[in-house]
This record gives C-alpha cells, sequence and structure tokens, in this order.
C-alpha cells in the first residue's frame, strides 16, 4: 500500500517538473504559463496576506449554505414526490420545464434581482442543486419498499413517524449518493458565479490574476480549487462509509 | 403479520430496535420499553440475538422477530398470511410448537392463514375452508370444521391419531382437485 501510494504521485511529479523546465526555457517570460515554483510561492503570498482563507472562506460557505438551501429542498420535495403519486403526476410539468435550465443562465437575473453578493451566489447554486437533488430523492422514495410502508400502517405509525422511521432511513444510502453528486455542482456552479459575475470568492481571485498577467497566481488558484474539490469529495465518502456501517451494512459496501 | 419476513423487518434496526418500533409506534414511553423488549424477545428466545441485524438471521429467527415484534403490542388477535410458507420444513416444525405454546400461555386468538392441510389441522381450532373460484351457488366459504384433537400437541403423536387423518381426508375434498 504505501508503495503505491508513492507510485501516485510519480506521474503528477513528472509533470510539474516538465512544467517548470518548459517555462524556465523555452516558455520564459510566458502570460499564459508559470512554473510550479513560483506558483507556489504565489500561493505563500497569498496564504499570507489572507486573501487565500479569506476567499475559500467565501466559496466553501455560499456552496455549502447553498447546497443546504437549494439540496435540503430539493430532497424534502422530492420525498413528497416520491409518497404520492397525485402531488408527483401535479408537479411534472413544471419540474420537467425548469430542471433542464442551464443554471449560470440564471446569474444575470440573479445579478438584477440581488446585485453582487452573497445571495446572489447562494440563489444560483441553490437552484442548480434543487433540481437533480429532487430528482435523486424523488427516485429513492419510489424504490422504498412498499412491504415495509405496509408494516408502518400494521403497526399503526404515524404518518410523521412514517417518513421519520421508515422512508428517511431506508433512502439514506441513496441520499449520500446524491450529497456527494450536490457537493460538487454546488462547487462547480459557485466558482462558476465567481469568475462570471461575482466578485468575491476563489473563482474571483483567479479570474483577478488572469486579467492582472499574474500566471503564476492564476495557477496557485487553480490548483489549490483542485485540492478543494478532491478533498470535499474524500471528506463526503467517508462520511457516506461511516453511515453506511452505522446502519448495519457490512464494512466496503458503501459505494 | 407479513408472509415475506426477509422484507417486513427494518434492515438498518437490530433485533431489539425492530421490536422497538411497534412499541414506538404505540407511543409507550421510552422507559418502559427496554423490559418490554426483554420480555418478548425471551418469549421467542432470541435475547442472546437481541443486538443483530436481520440480514445476519436465518429465515426462522427473522420471522421470530416478527412475532415478537406482533408480541409486542400485546395484541388480542393476531392475524397471520401463510408466515411459516417459505420456511423449510424442520423450522416450520418447531415455529408450529411454539405458536401453539405461544397461545396456549398468553391467550392469544390467532387467525392463521395457510395452503397446508396438516398445519391447519395441526394449529387450528377450528378450520375454515375457503373455494378457489367462488361463483354464486358456490360461494367462498366451503366449510367450517372444529377441531377437537387434545392439547398440547405433538407433531408424531398428533398427526397418527385416526382423528386427524380423518380430518385431513375431509378437508382434502376441498382443495379443489379430485
Amino acid at each position: 500500500m504505501g508503495l503505491q501510494r508513492v507510485r501516485g504521485f510519480v506521474v503528477p511529479f513528472l509533470l510539474f517538473a516538465v512544467l517548470e523546465l518548459y517555462t524556465r526555457t523555452v516558455g520564459q517570460g510566458s502570460d499564459a504559463l508559470a512554473p510550479p515554483s513560483a506558483a507556489v510561492l504565489a500561493f505563500w503570498r497569498a496564504l499570507a496576506d489572507g486573501s487565500l482563507l479569506a476567499g475559500t472562506g467565501f466559496t466553501l460557505g455560499s456552496a455549502a449554505l447553498g447546497l443546504l438551501l437549494g439540496g435540503g429542498g430539493g430532497v424534502l420535495l422530492g420525498i413528497v414526490l416520491g409518497l404520492s403519486q397525485r402531488a408527483a403526476r401535479v408537479a411534472f410539468l413544471s419540474v420537467e420545464v425548469l430542471r433542464p435550465m442551464p443554471s449560470v443562465a440564471l446569474i444575470p437575473l440573479a445579478m438584477l434581482v440581488y446585485g453582487f453578493g452573497l445571495r446572489m451566489e447562494l440563489a444560483v447554486v441553490a437552484f442548480a442543486t434543487f433540481w437533480p437533488l429532487l430528482i435523486l430523492a424523488q427516485a429513492a422514495t419510489r424504490q422504498v419498499e412498499p412491504q415495509l410502508l405496509e408494516v408502518a400502517l400494521a403497526l399503526g405509525l404515524s404518518p410523521a413517524a412514517r417518513i421519520v422511521k421508515i422512508v428517511l432511513p431506508a433512502i439514506v444510502p441513496r441520499l449520500f449518493v446524491a450529497l456527494r453528486l450536490g457537493v460538487t455542482i454546488a462547487l462547480v456552479v459557485a466558482v462558476t458565479v465567481e469568475i462570471a459575475a461575482n466578485p468575491h470568492g476563489m473563482g474571483y481571485a483567479m479570474s483577478l490574476a488572469q486579467q492582472s498577467l499574474d500566471p503564476a497566481g492564476m495557477l496557485a488558484w487553480l490548483l489549490w480549487i483542485g485540492v478543494i474539490g478532491y478533498a470535499l469529495n474524500a471528506l463526503t465518502l467517508r462520511l457516506q462509509v461511516a453511515m453506511a456501517r452505522r446502519m448495519g451494512a457490512p464494512a466496503g459496501s458503501g459505494a | 403479520m407479513f408472509q415475506d419476513y426477509g422484507r417486513a423487518l427494518l434492515p438498518w434496526r437490530t433485533v431489539a430496535q425492530n421490536v422497538s418500533l411497534a412499541l414506538e409506534a404505540a407511543r409507550v414511553p421510552a422507559a418502559e420499553r427496554s423490559g418490554r423488549i426483554e420480555r418478548v424477545l425471551t418469549t421467542v428466545g432470541l435475547v442472546p440475538h437481541a443486538g443483530k441485524y436481520p440480514a445476519q438471521l436465518s429465515g426462522g429467527m427473522q420471522q421470530r422477530v416478527q412475532i415478537a415484534r406482533c408480541l409486542a403490542q400485546q395484541p388480542q388477535l393476531l392475524m397471520m398470511d401463510e408466515p411459516f410458507g417459505a420456511l423449510d420444513a424442520m423450522t416450520r416444525e418447531s415455529l408450529q410448537d411454539e405458536l401453539s405454546r405461544l397461545v396456549r400461555e398468553q391467550g392469544l386468538t390467532v387467525m392463521f392463514v395457510t395452503h397446508d392441510l396438516e398445519e391447519a389441522i395441526y394449529l387450528g381450532d377450528r378450520v375454515i375452508a375457503l373455494r378457489t373460484n367462488p361463483t354464486l351457488d358456490k360461494p367462498s366459504l366451503a366449510a367450517i370444521i372444529d377441531v377437537k384433537l387434545p392439547r398440547p400437541r405433538e407433531q408424531l403423536a398428533t398427526k397418527e391419531d385416526p382423528e386427524f387423518l380423518r380430518l385431513r381426508r375431509e378437508l382434502y375434498r376441498y382443495l379443489g382437485h379430485h
């Protein structure tokens, strides 16, 4: 395992070495590419002057809050639509019309309504995460073992207890898949909003570096965003496995 | 109680927690639950397995968890729809005897649906035979037969009793294949 881990770092290390060599020789003075060592220096500078923490905090905070609002609402509505055929029929057309709309197309509207800042980014992230989580929660709820719902009826569980004690635990494994998808979408959309419009966060810092002809700074932010994305995915994966184990699944059947 | 034992238990709850579901539904205070769970699990002989999940149990044990969950509601009437149909013959016989014991000890009334003639006679005080494809002149109720075999019954001796064999022959006519 130890050796295998080291082996995984060989290719990225070689790529960085090639890039370093190229930018220090042939591509010297390029406006697009910077040596990785300069990116590391730019990273330390951003860390030291606090802009790294502020930008990361803003992007992660608005992605998380947007996911909570949009994804949470999507899951709740998805459960309702999954339980009630009638509600699903009523909502079908509205969902199918609104769902395929590209969320970033909402940026101009969100900017008109909320101006620059946290709220417009929240609105776009919430819209983007609402639909996939609604669809996944609805599908998960419809696949709850019907016999378990009959058991709930036979035991005389109240409708609220039926959702909390039967439906929610039954869909938790699928909800974690939805959560992982939602986290990815939220981060992508948050960074996109910042690059396109909102003058805050990691996306804005990266595009600012690009516009001020600072390829080292841009590369530093790009790599940092990649690290953040990887860390978030690893975190949700670990959460999913831990949860599955707590709910009686045999070890290793997490994903 | 359900025929399909595998899918009637919550897979994310242990044996004790599955029994607890019936008490939660009946709004039994949390302080009383563990005592009542312990009691019904003792009745069905599952105390050593209280902390296991349904996937770790055999079919017969899962069906016993279902019985325990029903008993936890302290019912006067238990409705069982082919509860032992999917079990192997040995497990089925031991659960039949256990059910008879429960009826004797707890004063339960059980309505038991089965396709197995011998099971019906062996367990029942009264057998109600239903007809397949009922019509107007041949309604679904074919016969009501009282079983006067002595209790407690025993898998070998009772099934060799001439009265048992006579009832079996009589009921056989209602199965539809002549």
